[in-house]
């Protein structure tokens, strides 16, 4: 019910002015609005009619509203530019959400920057061992593993990033999507739009597939042969994306 | 009541600074204090509270904060300033002065010989 408090304040809010002080009045107003359904629930009131109570108070906020953006036009028009930038329809987080976002991109920055160390480096090993090594067939393959298994570790911190993505941050991604797609709405957009954990697993399939090939060619040198790899990889990715398919 | 509603709606801002007088709120327990206060009989929409809080704000009359409550969620708190205290009282006296202007007006004269 919450949340329909939350959808609320967006959809009163949606001719106010993207500023900090609009911001900052519907984190106040949310506040104030949950505080008030907590009540009414507590006073026995059903959620539902606890949630039209709240709403049926609220009254007309288009005053507030004008004052916003006269607020918004009357400072300097540089900064009022500078907000235009900013997401079309930015939505507002609560506290806990705030959190857990500020965590979530912490997270990110530092799975993302070990894995791209990751994909740069990997080649090192193979080179390394195969030039250090006196037995050098045995020290291309310890490396090539190695390499393997980095490439591996490095495209699942990728997939694992988008995997625990919270669901609130999925959501706007999803709106924002959608607003872009306003203009045409054709059933493609909504037919098209691929699953995002699908997209990455997708992604890391394909350039696994490259490297095994090259690496399953260059040892073997079975060039004849090895090409079947890539229809093997068509036929996985296709049935993964039958498994999100079916799932959703 | 709309009509009552009308009536109070121009004193507004007297009854938030009024609100404010004894201690720093925010504007649930503000609404809440003013529907207990008239048992019910009156409810201040949200939509002219924090417009009033918002003038108020620019005239000088209340400042604002963030409180932290232990919840995590934050809260905006409203103080009243000493011009807001100044103000307050300017426009109690006000009241006063038009309060006891209205009565003569609406309460009807008391007819005496000339008319008959």
């Amino acid at each position: 019910m919450k949340a329909k408090l939350k959808d609320y304040i967006e959809i009163i809010f949606t001719d106010a002015p993207q500023t900090h002080r609009a911001h900052e009045l519907k984190e106040e107003m949310y506040t104030d609005l949950c505080e008030k359904y907590d009540d009414l629930v507590a006073e026995g009131k059903t959620p539902a009619a606890a949630y039209h109570a709240v709403i049926s108070g609220v009254g007309d906020i288009g005053e507030l509203i004008e004052e916003l953006k006269k607020e918004a036009g009357t400072r300097a028009s540089e900064p009022v530019r500078e907000k235009a930038d900013e997401p079309r329809r930015a939505r507002f987080y609560t506290p806990e959400e705030r959190e857990i976002m500020r965590k979530y991109k912490n997270r990110c920055a530092v799975m993302s920057a070990v894995a791209v160390a990751m994909y740069i480096l990997c080649w090192l090993p193979l080179v390394l061992l195969s030039v250090l090594i006196e037995n050098s067939e045995v020290g291309s393959i310890v490396g090539l593993v190695v390499m393997f298994v980095m490439i591996a570790a490095a495209t699942s911190l990728f997939i694992i990033q988008g995997m625990t993505k919270p669901e609130f941050m999925r959501e706007k991604a999803k709106d924002d999507d959608d607003d872009d797609d306003d203009d045409d709405d054709t059933p493609r957009n909504k037919k098209g739009e691929k699953h995002p954990v699908y997209k990455a697993i997708s992604g890391a399939l394909w350039c696994l597939t490259v490297v095994v090939y090259l690496g399953v060619s260059f040892l073997s040198g079975a060039w004849h042969i090895t090409w079947l790899i890539f229809l093997i990889a068509t036929a996985i990715d296709n049935i993964i994306k039958a498994c999100f398919e079916l799932r959703s | 009541m709309s009509i009552t509603a009308d009536l109070i709606r121009g004193h507004t801002d007297t009854i938030i600074l009024a609100a404010l007088m004894s201690e720093d709120s925010y504007g649930y327990r503000i609404s809440r204090m003013i529907s207990k206060q008239t048992d019910g009989l009156f409810e201040m929409k949200e939509a002219t509270l924090y417009t009033a809080f918002k003038r108020l704000e620019e005239q000088g009359y209340i400042s604002s904060y963030w409180g932290e409550e232990g919840t995590g969620a934050r809260r905006r708190y409203y103080a009243i300033t000493a011009t807001g205290r100044e103000a307050y009282r300017r426009l109690m006296n006000e009241w006063a002065a038009a309060e006891a202007l209205i009565d003569k007006l609406i309460n009807p004269p008391v007819l005496d010989g000339d008319y008959t």
